[in-house]
């Protein structure tokens, strides 16, 4: 084993895996598979047959049948290469040579092929050829394969290039491109004069009469960077010139190059053609990439819109330009809209760098004093942000909310123009520019007018803007009162006519509550409608209105202590209420008197851990009688289902172990009863029970298995074990039980073992006592039928011990699904039209996954018939928890927000049909009992059911 | 010199009734037929007596090209097609033709019911005019004749607008017609190739305006709409029927929607059902949003918009009206306005441009009185807003079209003189190009460079690409072609001299110069060569000079020494007629070698 280990080690650090698999005795266990008889051979086969094709086309058919079923064993490849060369020597056909050399490159990448060797052979085929197809193809087969080649051959790689400036002198631009992409990848890196000439070469290709070698020949500079030679930044004025160039191919790659040199080299100086000022190279580069936004072909005005966001380092005077465009109507200064509504943004004359500032806006424009073809950065993001094309537009944004996260200043200027995004007539750039402004939003403090704009969007009828649009503000600082009460107000509107929004504005008032407690001060007599000295009506608590009020005002209390002694008593026993039943929305609160015991529960202790540890490890040290044990697991259980729900940190751990208790307790009651040796002997009462509790075994199994993220290879092969163990024991008992065949669970039981095998010796973990066994045994086993393996296993089932627990792992987390909507508490039922469909509205918040394709929603009607619904991918939404990133949480976070459809025949009265969410898994032991593949998945339930009344009504026939 | 000569009969200097003439390489082209809205009489179509005093006009014109269905593009068409006289074909894009009949149609009844005029085109002249019609799709480059070529480009502007690009020889011509170079809620924005025409003659309605952002002006307008809406006023918004008021209607319907508003948006009925029907097949036109939504909805089958019903002018409570025309000169806009004036809640948006003359040109320069003909005068109370909603391009779009499709002149029509003279001087400053603003009847000259097309042969063009590309890369290097020019009936051809040889029949005669220069050297005259050789070859880096069998040759150029032993050596040098200067240079230098 440590041989194994070490040879792993080894493994990870070099270049090639070729793993052969520990050669343990596991002969007899492997399955037969029907290798396909002869396909191994077969190119071979068909590559043979071109020396007998008569003509051309025959023979190209051939080689395409040859690309179409390709395979060759490693020791075939010499000959394949040699016979393909053959051929391509007495081929008179240029495709048919093109298509050989096609064929090549595909060798080479096969396992265990030469590649130098088919380099060379590929240069020598191409010697005494004059078709530049030919010579494209084989020069594409050579580039292909040099990558093969690790970097450190660097005489190979020189060689390539050698070979390849040789063949730039070729007219075909095919053969020039190839040719530059080949002295791009393959140029070994150096340093000095020998890049410098490499450098001049290849920018001799610049002005190339073919765009394409034109466009090749920058992109190969582009790749010599990212190889990380140095470019000299003396090319830039060359490289700025190709930006006029008529085909979009070049001007991509050269906005690109020009966008690299700026970040590469931002504080070059560059000559102003025109005049003696110097400016930095990267300001100079970003007003070339602003100008590329008004180029003609959309692919280079995304292109550009996007590297926009990438040149972080520009001056803060061009950023700011790009949000200038002066207005002028019939030769008068017009301020924009956004200026009317922000006087003390500072106009100035659009500044290309050559004058900034230096005459201050006046009435009337002089006829001279106008630039309109203004080079520069001035206006490009205005542009951006209204062109034609979706594709600009939302690069735009997500450009300009880049810059902005950097500079906080630009971040003011460029709110109003996210906010004008809000208007936009695409739903995506809308919810670009409100997440966009969510991002920027620690720069920002909303004036009001702005804040009435940005508050006009929440009527929106999209619920994703509505979500958006309440975390930005949760995020926002807002300057004034009014304004913050015009806000709140308008969540409170909104949520009257969206009554879907409830949880997501509770999180938003939540957030703003707690970010002005000194604005939402003034406001509480009015929002809590406190009277001076009338007592006013008890509001009811179950109002969401006024729960949204309570969750601002108390969120703001805790900031703020002049809060409290405001509050009227009702409302002090409305938060012990609400502290109850929504505890995350509202803080913990010091309140005056003690009329309610709040008990303050800090969210997390590690002292949850100790604790966990400690009812693990007092398992592990009894060695009792199997009595005691068994009393001493149902204890544990039950500690740990406690601590799941009282500690969220340890939670997922302690709902594992305490799974992994309850599968040992059933396993060790079924085999402690002993029926299991011989159930056909049982009472019919006894031998249900039996197969209910293997049943529910197996289940266990599959939940270890699949309701849990962030395992460690042991818990994992822990859980394995196990489940070999369960399937045991399931077999053992098909055998001796029932008639049914046992040949297929006997396979599948096989099938597990073997994998059981790999993946022990792949996570270098030992097995435990019981699949030792069971690996020895088998292995001297003779011919694995179902009743000698069951024979086998009986002895090593009832003398193997109960496994260790495994330690906990506070990275593990069970999936869970929490159904929001509906709710199961409405006493309505639906009514609709017998035959038709509902619809209705789901919601459900999805947890820790593993697999989101596994999702399923199950509908339940009340004669017992179950749908299983499949939800589309697009209402499955990734959903972030409060505060955490992508990266930070363990599996997939889901929400479902779907509607279901119900349909029914007439029913006398309404019943109540269940829906809920399950996984499904296809790959299931239970369903496995016969072999009967096509049959439905296993599902687990991720939930309980929910209850939706329903009614449907027969068909009116009236006239 | 080859020219281009240009005369607007409309729009030069002017907006209005556009019509431009256009003579090129011999070909008459008709640019635009279009009627002004201002007058009631003759001045109100172009003036076509002077193409011809008398008879059709068939004769001296070409082809007639239309850009776009509005009325002061193309109403004249019919009264010129059908009264003056002409029948040859005219050309405009699908949408143009399906909905410029329409418009035509009901200008002819507002004149010829409302006002009486006589002298009018009747309903079947139009028909007979649009027979004559042929349609084109974009990009679609059509021979008009075996001389001119058309093509048509996108132009934003309205439904089916479009700029056309003329080629006539090697001459060419770019007509934008009326262009938006900003896209909106339900067109795209003008687009053009690098087409590099002689001349592109270009709108300049807003040559001195540079416009906000339109998403700003879309939220100013709807604000104003709800601000009035809210304190129970009546909005009244003039629209031609087609164009504008599609979009406004777009705008205000998503708005609508989204804000949940319940007061009433009117249509006013007439031409618009039939037009809308056809912006619903046109989609292909519109812009990307809506081209990829209609498949679940199209954007014009409007939910809150209805049709207007004239009872509804004294209804109470607040309302948006759209009614025609678009400059409250005449029609329905003009009667509700009279109504609705005097009332200070109510409001007047003008989307667009307003022809002096018009009481739109009026109330928007603040006019508080408004004299009818019938001396009735009525009072304007009401809030006058102007939203340039108008969808031409901004003296930055005309810009950025000129940087786009990088012409050898500009001309300016459709617009204003003195702001014609403004944006004239800024495209001479910062393109540097010719600019050209000709007035009404005025002739435009523009000379263009002779071009003449030559075709050559294909082995020749290789072989000197092969050439080329042997030498190593070197972006300065002169590329030159040695061949002969071949003229027959009326092809030139550049040919490989051997090849022209052939084809003519007659041997080729090679004329070789030949010189002697007498140079003193002892040793035997194998040893001079090799110095003469060394010599050379430090002399002429760039060539390939070889040595073989006691001569050096550098391309044609042929040097041979002659001579005993320790005796004067006579150096032959010899060159062809192709190498003269290089042969003469040599010789030069070989003469002076010796002093």
């Amino acid at each position: 084993m440590t041989a194994v280990l070490k040879k792993r080690a080894l493994a990870e650090y070099t270049q090639t895996i070729q793993e052969t698999f520990p050669s343990q005795p596991i002969k007899k266990l492997r399955l037969v598979k029907k290798t396909p008889a002869g396909t191994g051979n077969s190119s071979l086969a068909l590559i043979s047959c071109l020396e007998s094709s008569k003509s051309s086309s025959e023979a190209l058919r051939t080689l395409l049948r040859v690309s179409d079923t390709f395979e060759l064993e490693p020791n075939d490849i010499p000959e394949a290469v040699k016979k393909l060369s053959d051929h391509f020597k007495n081929e008179p056909e240029s495709a048919v040579r093109v298509k050989i050399l096609s064929l090549l490159s595909d060798v080479g990448h096969l396992l265990g092929a030469d590649v130098v060797a088919i380099i060379d052979e590929t240069i020598l085929l191409l010697k005494n050829d004059h078709s530049h197809k030919v010579i494209a193809q084989g020069m594409n087969t050579v580039l292909k394969l040099g990558k093969l080649v690790p970097d450190s051959a660097a005489a190979l790689h020189q060689k390539l290039v050698d070979i390849a400036k040789g063949y730039l002198k070729d007219v075909s631009h095919a053969v020039k491109c190839k040719c530059l992409e080949i002295i791009g990848v393959h140029a070994p890196v150096c340093t000095g004069a020998e890049a410098e000439k490499l450098m001049v070469l290849v920018s001799l290709y610049f002005s190339n009469e073919d765009a394409r070698v034109r466009s090749q020949a920058f992109s190969t500079i582009i790749t010599l960077h990212e190889r990380s030679f140095k470019i000299n930044p003396d090319i830039y004025v060359d490289v700025c010139e190709a930006l006029k160039d008529d085909y979009e191919i070049v001007r991509q790659v050269v906005l690109k190059l020009v966008c690299l040199l700026g970040n590469t080299y931002p504080e070059n100086e560059v000559l102003l053609p025109g005049s003696e000022h110097e400016i930095r190279l990267i300001d100079d580069a970003f007003g070339k990439v602003c100008n590329a936004m008004s180029d003609l072909s959309i692919h280079v005005r995304t292109l550009a819109a996007k590297l926009l966001g990438t040149m972080k380092l520009v001056s803060a005077k061009f950023l700011n330009q790009t949000l200038d465009k002066k207005l002028m109507s019939n030769m008068r200064r017009k301020r924009t809209a956004h200026e009317l509504a922000w006087e003390n943004v500072t106009s100035g004359e659009w500044a290309s760098g050559k004058k900034w500032a230096d005459d201050a806006p006046r009435e009337v424009l002089d006829a001279d004093s106008i630039n309109l073809m203004s080079s520069g950065a001035c206006g490009a993001f205005v542009h951006g942000l209204e062109d034609e094309f979706l594709e600009v537009r939302s690069a735009a944004v997500e450009s300009l909310c880049e810059l902005s996260i950097r500079n906080p200043q630009f971040a003011n200027t460029s709110l109003d123009f996210l906010v004008d995004m809000f208007n936009d007539e695409i739903e995506d750039v809308r919810l670009k520019a409100i997440d966009s402004l969510r991002r920027i939003s620690e720069h920002i403090i909303l004036r009001d007018d702005q804040l009435e704009t940005i508050l006009g969007a929440l009527e929106d009828f999209s619920q994703d803007v509505r979500e958006g649009l309440h975390r930005m503000l949760a995020s926002c600082k807002m300057s004034t009162t009014a304004g913050l009460k015009m806000c709140v107000e308008k969540l409170l509107d909104n949520l009257k006519k969206y009554p879907h929004d409830k949880r997501s504005t509770y999180r938003c008032l939540q957030r703003i509550g707690a970010q002005h407690p000194e604005l939402v001060l003034p406001l509480v007599p009015q929002l809590l409608n406190i009277h001076p000295f009338f007592d006013t009506a008890e509001p009811d608590v179950e109002n969401p209105q006024y729960i949204c009020v309570l969750i601002l005002v108390l969120n703001a209390a805790k900031w703020s202590p002049t809060i409290i002694p405001l509050l009227e008593p009702h409302t002090l026993r409305h938060y012990a209420y609400i502290s109850d039943t929504m505890p995350t929305l509202v803080p913990v609160l010091s309140l005056p008197d003690s009329s309610c015991n709040a008990i303050s529960r800090p969210q997390t202790v590690p002292e949850s851990l100790e604790f966990l540890n400690n009812v693990i490890s007092n398992l592990d040290m009894t060695e009792n009688t199997l009595r005691v044990q068994t009393t001493l697991l149902q204890t544990a259980k039950e500690h740990l289902n406690r601590l799941s729900e009282i500690d969220s940190s340890v939670a997922g751990t302690a709902q594992f172990t305490s799974l992994y208790i309850g599968a040992q307790l059933i396993m060790s009651q079924i085999l402690e009863k002993g029926y299991w040796l011989n159930p056909a002997t049982l009472a019919t009462q006894q031998a249900n029970n039996l197969q209910t509790n293997i049943k529910n075994l197996l289940e266990y199994c599959l939940k270890l298995q699949f309701f849990f993220v962030g395992f460690s290879p042991v818990e994992e092969c822990t859980v394995k074990m196990f489940r070999l163990r369960a399937l045991a024991l399931n077999l053992v008992y098909i055998v001796k039980g029932s008639n049914a065949s046992a040949l297929a669970p006997c396979h599948h039981f096989l099938t597990v073992v073997e994998d059981m095998q790999r993946d022990l010796s792949l996570a270098g973990l030992e097995p435990d006592g019981f699949t030792a066994a069971v690996f020895r045994e088998l292995s001297v086993l003779e011919e694995p039928k179902p009743g000698t393996v069951s024979r086998i296993l009986i002895p090593i089932l009832s003398e193997a011990k109960l496994v260790r627990i495994p330690r906990p792992n506070t990275q593990i987390r069970m999936s869970s699904a929490e159904i929001v909507e509906p709710t199961g508490q409405t006493d309505t039922s639906l009514k609709f039209t017998a035959g038709l469909v509902m619809a209705v509205r789901f919601e459900a918040e999805l947890r820790h996954l593993n697999d989101p394709s596994r999702v399923r929603l199950k509908v339940k009607y009340p004669d017992q018939k179950t749908q299983v619904i499949l939800p589309r991918p697009a209402h499955l939404k990734p959903w972030y928890l409060d505060g955490s990133d992508e990266d930070s949480q363990t599996g997939h976070n889901l929400r479902l927000l779907t509607s279901v459809l119900v349909s029914h025949q007439v029913w006398s009265e309404a019943c109540n049909v269940e829906i809920n969410v399950a996984l499904a898994i296809p790959e299931a032991d239970i369903g496995k009992r016969k072999a009967s593949i096509g049959a439905t998945p296993t599902l687990i339930d991720l939930c309980k059911p929910v209850k939706v009344s329903v009614a449907p009504k027969p068909i009116k026939r009236t006239l | 010199m080859p020219d281009i000569k240009i005369t607007p009969l409309g729009a030069g200097q002017d907006v209005g009734r556009s019509c431009i003439l256009l003579s090129m390489g011999g070909k008459n082209i008709m640019l635009d037929c279009g009627m002004h809205m201002g007058f009631n009489d003759e001045r109100r179509f172009p003036d076509f007596s002077y193409i011809t005093q008398e008879g059709p006009l068939t004769s001296y014109i070409d082809c007639v090209i239309i850009s776009h269905f509005h009325l002061d593009h193309c109403g004249a068409l019919p009264y010129m097609s059908e009264m003056v006289g002409y029948s040859g074909p005219i050309y405009m894009t699908h949408p143009t033709k399906a909905i410029a009949p329409i418009l035509l149609e009901d200008m002819r009844k507002v004149s010829v019911e409302k006002k009486g005029d006589m002298n009018f085109f009747t309903s079947q002249m139009i028909k007979d005019c649009m027979k004559k019609v042929i349609a084109v799709t974009l990009h679609q480059s059509l021979m008009v004749d075996s001389e001119i070529e058309i093509k048509a480009y996108y132009a934003g502007h309205v439904l089916g607008a479009a700029m056309f690009w003329i080629r006539v020889g090697s001459q060419s011509v770019v007509y934008t017609g009326d262009y938006n170079m900003t896209p909106d809620r339900h067109l795209g924005a003008a687009w053009i190739d690098k087409c590099r025409p002689d001349l592109l003659i270009s709108e300049s309605t807003y040559a001195t305006t540079i416009r906000d952002s339109k998403r700003c002006r879309e939220r100013d307008f709807l604000k104003k709409v709800h601000e009035c809406i809210d304190r129970g006023g009546k909005v009244l918004i003039p629209v031609f029927a087609l164009g504008r008021a599609q979009e406004l209607c777009i705008l205000l319907e998503t708005y609508w929607e989204r804000m949940n508003l319940k007061a009433p948006v009117y249509f006013a009925l007439g031409l618009t059902e039939k037009a809308n029907n056809y912006y619903k097949m046109f989609i292909t036109w519109t812009n990307q949003k809506i081209r990829k939504t209609f498949v679940q909805r199209n954007m014009f089958d409007f939910k809150h918009i209805k049709p207007f019903d004239r009872q509804y002018i004294d209804n109470p409570g607040p309302m948006v009206v759209f009614a025609t025309p678009g400059m409250l000169h005449a029609g329905l806009s003009l009667q509700i306005f009279k109504k609705w004036a005097p009332n200070e809640n109510n409001m007047v948006i003008m989307p667009g441009f307003c022809v002096q003359g018009t009481v739109g040109h009026k109330i928007l320069n603040g006019a508080k009185r408004v004299e009818f003909e019938n001396k009735q005068i009525v009072e304007v109370k009401m809030s006058v807003e102007y939203m340039s909603f108008s969808a031409h391009a901004d003296a930055k779009g005309i810009m950025q079209l000129i940087q786009h499709c990088e012409p050898k002149n500009v001309m300016l029509v459709h617009g204003e003189a003195e702001k014609m003279e403004f944006l004239k001087q800024k495209i001479q400053q910062e393109f540097n190009l010719n600019c050209y603003n000709p007035a009404n009847g005025e002739t435009c000259v523009i000379n263009t460079p002779v071009k003449i097309p030559i075709d050559v042969s294909l082995p020749l063009l290789k072989s000197e690409a092969k050439k080329f590309n042997a030498l190593p890369p070197d972006p300065k290097r002169r590329r030159t072609l040695h061949g002969v020019l071949v003229m027959r009936e009326n092809s030139v051809c550049l040919m490989d001299v051997e090849e022209a040889c052939r084809e003519a029949g007659i041997n080729r005669h090679i004329i070789r110069f030949s010189s002697t220069v007498h140079i003193n050297d002892t040793g035997p005259a194998l040893s001079t060569a090799h110095k003469l050789h060394v010599f050379i070859k430090e002399n002429l880096p760039q060539w390939p000079v070889t040595f073989a069998e006691g001569e050096i040759s550098i391309e044609s150029v042929l040097v041979k020494v002659e001579g005993d032993e320790n005796e004067q050596k006579n150096v032959y040098v010899s060159w062809t007629n192709q190498d003269e200067d290089l042969g003469s240079y040599i010789l030069n230098m070989l003469n002076q070698m010796g002093q």
